[in-house]
């Protein structure tokens, strides 16, 4: 018998499985209405409500995030919203960098013990959270047509590549492939890498326009993910049982979530996704001083 | 046989979500496009 056979112990109820279907929902109304992967929301959720290691919960939304962004590429790819070029390169960094965020992540874990590092992940994903609403609420009136100029344009080195779907040209490639090694890095240490840092990157760093980097950031969120699976999968860091209940409600919320934003408008869709973002922040800081409470007799 | 298990479970891990999520997009796809078929339309009238 391997894990893969095993219900982990955290969602060995009916009850748990059900609330995964809940939580899943709830992640996928999220993806149709922010376009966001969800994985950031997933991971640090799946630690405080089942207690389900952070290792164990990261590993669990690779493949999560593979079944979410598979399907959106594939419709960005048909209507022509991939820059191949630019979501190659990044991804062969992506890749790199899961690999290299993963052997952190065991790193931090052997280094602080188990409770530590979920204190350090808590602290981290807070930061990552306040610092993306904080983002996305002053930019709400931002139209985000894409840059006229690359900021990498702007970074010296050779070679450099043109970008012709973008129109973008004298691309510093080490630049591009840095910017994928970092995205991945962060992919392989928290299992977020999608909505949250790719679509600031792509529009802010590369300069594609929005739907480009929509289409180009979920290609790259496919292949990293795919990557993060088989590196957390080998060492039985990933469980179908958690993930299949989180597909299973995320595939119908996001049908909700799609048709909800048809019906909001955009500067308030950015407005509540800042806001649920905080909301998220605020659960994972009870949660760190609950622990760090406990520490105390 | 530890490492076949292994390596069939990363397989699983990969291919069922990747399948399920492109099984997902193309149902909804199909359904939306018998939705707006002009067929349909046609037979309606």
């Amino acid at each position: 018998m391997t894990s893969f056979f095993e219900i982990p112990a955290s969602i060995a109820s009916s009850w748990h499985i059900i609330t995964l279907i809940g939580l899943g929902l709830g992640v996928g109304v999220a993806t149709g209405l922010f376009g966001v992967g969800g994985a950031f929301l997933i991971t640090p959720l799946l630690n405080i409500i089942f207690n389900i290691p952070y290792t164990l919960a990261t590993g669990s939304s690779m493949p999560f995030t593979i079944g979410t962004s598979v399907s959106a590429w594939v419709k960005h790819m048909r209507l022509g919203n991939v820059a191949l070029k630019t979501m190659t390169i990044l991804a062969g960094g992506a890749i790199c960098g899961t690999l290299l965020g993963a052997k952190l992540h065991i790193f931090l874990k052997t280094y602080f013990g188990e409770f530590l590092f979920t204190l350090v992940m808590h602290g981290i994903f807070i930061l990552v959270l306040v610092v993306t609403a904080a983002m996305v609420w002053q930019n709400q009136n931002m139209n985000g047509s894409g840059l006229t100029t690359s900021l990498l344009a702007r970074l010296p080195g050779r070679p450099r590549i043109t970008i012709r779907t973008a129109g973008l040209t004298n691309i510093s490639l080490p630049g591009l492939c840095v910017l994928g090694l970092l995205i991945g890095v962060t992919k392989g240490l928290l299992g977020i890498g999608g909505g949250v840092l790719l679509m600031p990157a792509m529009l802010l760093i590369v300069g594609l326009t929005v739907h480009q980097s929509i289409g180009t950031g979920l290609g790259i969120v496919l292949f990293s993910s795919i990557a993060g699976t088989i590196i957390y999968g080998r060492s039985g860091q990933a469980s179908l049982w958690i993930v299949m209940p989180l597909l299973l409600g995320s595939s119908i919320g996001v049908q909700v979530g799609v048709w909800a934003s048809r019906k909001l408008h955009a500067a308030h869709i950015k407005k509540y996704f800042s806001i649920l973002a905080l909301l998220v922040a605020v659960i994972i800081i009870f949660d760190f001083l609950k622990k760090l409470l406990s520490l105390n007799p | 046989m530890e490492w076949l298990w292994n390596t069939i479970e990363v397989v699983l891990l990969v291919t069922i979500p990747l399948l399920w999520g492109l099984g997902v997009e193309y149902i909804f796809e199909w359904y939306r496009r018998k939705k707006a078929s002009p067929d349909k339309i046609l037979n309606n009238d």
